[in-house]
């Protein structure tokens, strides 16, 4: 990469960094990986749900009693203010990124985003 | 007496509006178009709209493309019209104005990713993830 180029990228991304819905989505990562309870809950439905994809896998037998246990730890999940507030906030940063790519796309005249898209494996 | 995460977010405070970050990306998309890669592509796809053959053999293709697209999304095209469209495939993409603009095209794309990587690892999230084929 050119260096003109790579030093522009670098101060662009710092300034998109900061800005107020990636910089929300930074806070609300950084209060999930702090909050114990959380981590426990989306560690707990981790488990499980890998528990009964291994027993379908295997052809055994899924009990109603499993999947009512899966959708308490789900509703729980989904409960969390915590885990909620960050997967909004992943959502909004998310959200943002087309009309980031759209001022880039707009100047240069073609889909930056889809290109670098196109341009992977 | 503020929490904690209320002093960690006076300390995190954005400075960036989101209007602020827009305009910054304009002016990021300036220094791209400076780059030797996007006026390489930029020249290339002028001189392609420009060129008569290479434009005749896209609109050959692509109206055969079109006729054919039912028969192409039942999987039901006849091998004549596999090859005939193929043939005009190959005919177009012969073209030097074309190949001179895939070309481009192609570095321009693997510039784009490594420019859009650069950011992506910065913010945490994929930029061109978020914006796929058709986004703008």
């Amino acid at each position: 990469m050119d260096t003109t180029v790579e030093a522009a990228a670098r101060e662009f991304a710092l300034k998109l960094r900061a800005s107020s819905p990636i910089a929300a989505f930074w806070q609300a990562k950084a209060r999930l990986e702090a909050d114990e309870e959380a981590q426990n809950l989306l560690a707990e439905l981790q488990e499980r749900q890998q528990a009964l994809m291994l027993k379908q896998q295997n052809g055994s037998e899924i009990t109603q009693a499993e999947i009512d246990a899966l959708r308490r730890l789900q509703w729980e999940v989904q409960s969390n203010p915590v885990i909620m507030a960050y997967v909004q906030a992943q959502q909004q940063a998310q959200a943002f990124l087309p009309d980031v790519n759209m001022e880039i796309s707009q100047l240069l005249g073609f889909d930056f985003g889809g290109l670098a898209g196109a341009g992977s494996g | 007496m503020e929490t904690m995460w209320q002093t960690q977010e006076r300390v995190m405070e954005p400075v960036v509006s989101r209007n602020e970050a827009l305009q910054a990306a304009r002016e990021f998309a300036a220094v791209l178009a400076e780059m030797p890669g996007y006026q390489t592509f930029d020249q290339a796809q002028l001189r392609l709209r420009r060129d008569p053959a290479a434009q005749e053999a896209i609109r050959v293709f692509q109206e055969r493309q079109q006729s054919l697209q039912m028969m192409l999304m039942l999987g039901a095209l006849s091998e004549a019209d596999r090859d005939n469209l193929q043939r005009l495939q190959r005919e177009m993409l012969a073209q030097p104005a074309m190949q001179a603009y895939v070309e481009a095209q192609e570095q321009l794309s693997l510039l784009c990713r490594e420019v859009a990587d650069l950011i992506s690892e910065a913010i945490g999230l994929s930029l061109a993830a978020s914006c796929g084929p058709g986004c703008c």
